[in-house]
């Protein structure tokens, strides 16, 4: 195994719903080298959502530690952490989260703006990112001028346009048929393969076996499957 | 490498998303204006007023003058009517000489109340005449003009300068040029003893008093109206019924004229008399020889006051405690028109708090606008966090919206009330060239008060965009994600 990029120990998650309390994440511990593929199985409500919002710096854990690269993220501020998200993971949704009154391009180019990168910079970047997927051809498109697909493809090249070093995709098939699935898989094949570590939250079975690893949520508790 | 966000692309940002919605911030700019709008008008119309009314001192030159009078204490209000005062210093040319050699002296003028015309008539149209005012024209006392100008140096009897009252009301307004060179008949009072009246027989009187005790001084009675001519050579602008004569003039009118028969020639009389009653009353009947004997009433009584003009408006104050080691009373208008100034900074305060008050709504406009606007754009707020933007990122955006929508309701508002104030200040100037004024804009927009207005709305909309603001940043990223 290479050098563990994301390490988690005995991480807690708790909700309050009301006067009970949820375990999101139950002692989990969960390590990932650099350049690995995981798929993140599980039933709806088992914890994978809450687990790569901890492991992307969106949420923070009730106990335990989160280290990535090296870097405990519960120490992290909010504003470290704002910066943690921007220059080491892109975010790909289920339900793509394009902003829609901008242009594919603008959408792609926008996480380089919260770091101060030159408008000319960033369209070259953005540009870069959209040929990578595909989707050159439209740029000055508006999310709504483009199918579910592209949109998803759209997504993918804004969260790789600051070369992250994890990309985490939540069900990013989940709002796609079966065709623009695959191809979103495809392309996070390539992305995998270029040497971005890729953790993907999937109900698909069919789509996690193509993943190198496979790690099942079941109650806030991970079991790891296969890899 | 992290570097933080730049300043273009917070604008740049900020500005995008107030155009993307467009009819609802619209709404709240519209408020804005509204705001802005009334405020400006109420500041420009008291602004303007001030100025008006200042300029009114300024161009009179009443800001470097000090009014001397017999009566010490007295306000400068109050040293502008006639207050009679029997053992007061009386205002002599003596008095003047002193005072013009004064250090920041430049003029003095010497004035005097005339009490004397009932009534003034012209084309057959009479009006009743209060008190003219008389002083040497040399140029110490000025006038506003709309038509005509002041006396000369030399003008004497028979010259006036009218208020536009007067003028308007014998059917001259707007045409007030016509009137100058025309004569008015100025009707005297009945007791009138002054140039130009008719006195009463001294000998009937004489006569008279021979049966029955009394004095040849003694005429009033017997006196009549005095019908005077007078030549226009102004006309006033001003609303008061004021009127104007020389000093010269003055002294001829208030002088007390009666005939009497000197002792000399009483005795002489007496001798001729008893000489004639002694002859048994041969030959005609011996006359006593009557002297028409005239008062000099300004250097007697003094007068009413004096106008002094000094080289500057800081030196009014000095000057004027100079003079009142003359045991005068001296007073200067500066204290004055600062006390009246004073009244447009309250009504300022008062309309500029209406105004205010307005703007208050429009703020809370803001506010709800910018909560609803969170309420929508809770899910981009999760997606641009998600993305890296800080805390601070979102909060700075959303005040700098909320400011923008202030800035923009500001410079509309300004540009409204220019174009509202151009409109008014078109029908003043209309209504006041029809009473000879000329070219006045008296609603004024100062640099200062459309900067103050633009600054302060977008402060405004800055303030209230701070709630909001707070709001989206403490956001939480993950629920604002959260499918809905």
């Amino acid at each position: 195994m290479s050098e563990v990029l994301i390490e988690l120990r005995n991480v807690i998650r708790t909700y309050k719903l009301g006067s009970e309390t949820i375990h999101a994440l139950n002692k989990v511990d969960f390590k990932v080298a650099a350049g690995d593929y995981v798929a993140i199985t599980g039933a709806s409500g088992s914890g994978k959502s809450t687990l790569v919002n901890i492991i992307g710096g969106l949420d923070t854990p009730t106990t335990g530690t989160v280290k990535v690269d090296h870097r405990n993220l519960s120490n992290l501020e909010d504003d470290s952490l704002s910066i943690y998200r921007n220059q080491y993971i892109g975010f790909v949704f289920q339900s793509f989260n394009l902003l829609p009154h901008d242009t594919i391009l603008e959408n792609v180019a926008t996480p380089l703006i919260f770091s101060g990168v030159k408008p000319e910079e960033r369209k070259q970047r953005a540009t870069k990112s959209l040929e990578l997927v595909g989707l050159a051809h439209r740029l000055n498109h508006r999310p709504s001028e483009l199918s579910s697909g592209q949109q998803q493809l759209a997504a993918i090249a804004r969260a790789l346009v600051t070369n992250p070093k994890i990309l985490i995709a939540d069900e990013p098939t989940g709002n796609l048929d079966s065709a623009h699935g695959a191809e979103v898989y495809q392309i996070l094949q390539k992305i995998n393969d270029s040497g971005t570590t890729v953790l993907i939250v999937t109900h698909d079975a069919n789509m996690a076996h193509l993943a190198g690893r496979i790690v099942q949520m079941s109650d806030g508790h991970l079991t790891e499957l296969s890899g | 490498m992290n570097k933080p966000m730049r300043l273009n692309d917070y604008i740049f940002l900020a500005f995008r998303n107030v155009r993307r919605q467009k009819l609802r911030n619209l709404l709240a700019i519209s408020t804005i204006v509204i705001g802005a709008t009334s405020i400006t008008l109420m500041l420009a119309l008291v602004t303007g007023a001030k100025d008006f009314y200042f300029s009114q001192f300024k161009d009179t030159g009443k800001l470097e003058q000090v009014v001397v009078t017999p009566q010490t204490g007295l306000t400068f209000e109050q040293s502008q009517r006639s207050n009679n005062c029997d053992n007061c210093v009386k205002l002599t040319n003596d008095v003047v000489k002193t005072i013009a050699a004064y250090p920041h002296v430049t003029g003095v003028t010497a004035t005097a109340n005339v009490s004397l015309f009932e009534s003034a008539s012209l084309e057959g149209k009479k009006q009743v005449m209060g008190v003219a005012q008389s002083y040497q024209p040399n140029g110490v006392v000025k006038h506003i003009f709309v038509a005509g100008g002041d006396f000369k140096e030399t003008d004497a009897d028979g010259k006036i300068i009218i208020g536009q009252a007067y003028a308007d009301e014998w059917g001259y307004k707007g045409k007030y040029n016509e009137l100058i060179g025309k004569q008015i008949d100025l009707v005297t009072n009945s007791s009138y003893t002054g140039e130009g009246a008719t006195l009463p027989d001294p000998l009937a009187q004489f006569k008279k008093c021979q049966a029955s005790s009394c004095s040849t001084k003694d005429i009033t009675d017997q006196l009549k109206p005095t019908t005077l001519k007078a030549t226009i050579v102004g006309v006033e602008a001003n609303e008061d019924t004021n009127v104007f004569v020389p000093l010269k003039w003055a002294n001829s009118l208030l002088q007390t004229r009666h005939y009497e028969v000197t002792p000399q020639d009483q005795t002489a009389y007496t001798q001729a008399y008893s000489t004639w009653n002694a002859r048994r009353r041969a030959g005609a009947e011996p006359q006593p020889k009557f002297t028409l004997v005239a008062s000099n009433p300004l250097e007697e009584s003094g007068y009413t006051s004096l106008i002094v003009k000094v080289d500057n408006t800081d030196n009014v104050n000095t000057v004027a405690s100079h003079i009142q080691s003359l045991g005068v009373g001296a007073v200067g208008a500066k204290d004055y028109i600062n006390s009246q100034l004073e009244v447009f900074d309250v009504i300022s305060l008062i309309l500029g708090a209406m105004g205010a008050i307005s703007l208050i709504v429009a703020a809370i406009g803001i506010i709800n606008i910018m909560v609803m606007a969170i309420l929508e754009r809770t899910r981009e707020i999760g997606v641009l966090r998600a993305l890296g933007a800080k805390r601070p990122v979102i909060s700075r955006l959303f005040t700098l919206e909320a400011s923008i929508l202030g800035f923009i309701g500001g410079v509309v508002g300004v540009i409204v009330s220019y174009g509202l104030i151009q409109v008014a200040n078109g029908f003043v100037n209309a209504q006041l060239a029809v009473n000879g004024i000329v070219g006045r804009n008296i609603i004024g927009l100062p640099w200062w008060l459309a900067v103050a207005v633009i600054l302060s709305t977008t402060v405004l909309g800055m303030m209230a965009g701070l709630y909001p603001a707070r709001r989206a940043a403490k956001l939480n990223p993950v629920e604002a994600l959260r499918p809905t």
